[in-house]
């Protein structure tokens, strides 16, 4: 599974830095590093609603410090 | 100067210790096409020696300037400084520097002679010496080669360490040969300033124990940097823009995501993140067929504009600086640049308006940018779309 989070201006103001670097840790606390690879992405185009995180294919948007540990659970490790 | 060369100055003058003055003046006059820049370094330290060499600089800038020939200049400068009873000695040395076509002029009374690097060697050159009243006045003429290097300086570089780590100082040209030695072949103006500046430093322990003046004015070929920044207002203007860029010689750097994926499309070639090359101040850069550098947009444009406002406070950081994408930036614009197109997409990110950047704030950031381009001599061509 491919996660990449969005790093334009727009997400980047929102706290994109701390949401990857939140990811990337709960990935490795879930012992899943070889399963799912957290990286960035240039910009995924939906900048009103970011932070924005693309799960393979799909967007989900509105992710900050507050909800990154329940985008992991709801779309990262129970999509496993 | 010939068109196709530009001059790439740096500047770096410090104060005596303890003064809040500098006693050394240094200055640009005249054009782009015949620069002319004195060097003066007035007698002691403090206010008196500020004024001095400020207002001697600015005399001898101002008559070369208007095209007053070079002797009469002299003559004027050598007249009107006075000579102090007690020790009948001039209170304010200079160098100058003019040119004019291929041809560089120096003239030079009392400071340490100025030094020219050529390919890392110090080229030798022979002068005129002529008598103005008792003023011993030196002149020489160079012909002016691509990647020439010259380099003023006051004695406060020369006498560095004095009675610190060594008895007598170092040479004009010692100084200069470390220079050489020490900065490889296309350095900056800035950098070379700053790696002399250094050496200095080290040998006098960090004390200054004069009045330390570096200028450093290297002629180099013009390369042009080329910035997209902002997709157009009207989406129909997107190719007219993108094949004006890529329409123009010389480097393509790319700063915004929307923009980067603008880019991405026409190119056809993929976005390709540098992962960790950010910070949590400045986001990651990334890699793009084509592009030489492609970056976030305002937050690392504001961060490259923030690093030049610290670079002219404390010029010696140039030498510490990396590969982050600000720096990145910075260097391109900056350092590898002499002539900049702006292009400039005023297209307004909804999104920017919930997060504190107004489209305003966007455009204060190009003006302040192409403000910073001109004061350090390029030439800065900016258009909307």
């Amino acid at each position: 599974m491919k996660v990449q989070v969005c790093i334009g201006s727009s997400c980047h103001q929102r706290g994109s830095y701390k949401v990857m670097k939140r990811l990337k840790e709960l990935v490795e606390e879930n012992g899943l590093a070889d399963k799912v690879t957290v990286c960035s992405a240039f910009c995924l185009g939906r900048c009103e609603d970011g932070v924005s995180v693309a799960v393979d294919d799909a967007i989900i948007t509105g992710i900050g410090e507050g909800n990154t540990d329940e985008l992991f659970r709801q779309y990262i490790l129970e999509q496993l | 100067m010939r068109e196709e060369l530009f001059l790439d100055s740096a500047l770096i003058s410090r104060n005596h210790d303890g003064e809040t003055l500098c006693g050394d003046f240094s200055k640009m006059f005249g054009t782009d096409s015949e620069p002319v820049f004195v060097l003066s370094d007035g007698m002691g330290s403090g206010v008196k020696a500020n004024i001095l060499a400020t207002l001697t600089c600015t005399i001898l800038g101002r008559l070369l300037e208007h095209g007053i020939p070079l002797s009469e200049c002299v003559d004027t400068i050598a007249a009107t400084l006075p000579v102090c009873r007690e020790r009948h000695m001039a209170y304010a040395t200079f160098t100058a520097m003019q040119i004019s076509g291929d041809r560089l002029f120096l003239v030079e009374y009392d400071n340490p002679s100025a030094v020219l690097i050529r390919n890392g060697k110090i080229l030798k050159t022979g002068c005129n010496v002529r008598f103005v009243g008792e003023k011993e006045i030196h002149q020489r003429q160079i012909e002016i080669m691509p990647d020439d290097v010259l380099v003023l300086m006051s004695d406060g570089v020369t006498h560095s360490g004095i009675g610190r780590t060594n008895d007598d100082g170092w040479s004009a040209a010692e100084a200069g040969q470390f220079l050489a030695d020490n900065s490889p072949v296309g350095s900056s103006a800035a950098v070379m300033a700053a790696v002399l500046d250094k050496e200095c430093s080290r040998l006098s322990n960090g004390a200054l124990d004069d009045d330390r003046t570096i200028a450093v004015m290297r002629f180099c070929c013009r390369s042009t940097v080329n910035l997209m920044m902002g997709p157009p207002e009207n989406p129909k203007d997107d190719e007219k823009m993108l094949k004006q860029f890529f329409a123009k010689k010389g480097q393509h750097i790319v700063c915004g995501g929307s923009t980067g994926s603008m880019v991405s499309r026409y190119l056809c070639k993929p976005i390709e993140l540098v992962e960790g090359s950010g910070s949590e101040q400045v986001p990651d850069m990334a890699k793009l067929d084509g592009i030489d550098l492609l970056t976030e947009g305002i937050i690392t444009l504001k961060a490259a504009l923030d690093l030049r406002d610290r670079l002219k406070n404390k010029p010696d950081l140039i030498l510490e600086l990396g590969d982050s994408p600000e720096e990145l930036l910075y260097k391109k614009l900056f350092l590898e640049s002499t002539n900049v197109n702006i292009f400039f997409g005023t297209a307004a990110n909804a999104a920017h308006k919930d997060i504190g950047i107004s489209f305003e704030s966007k455009l204060e950031a190009i003006k302040n940018l192409q403000a910073e381009l001109k004061l350090a001599g390029k030439r800065v061509n900016k258009e909307y779309f």
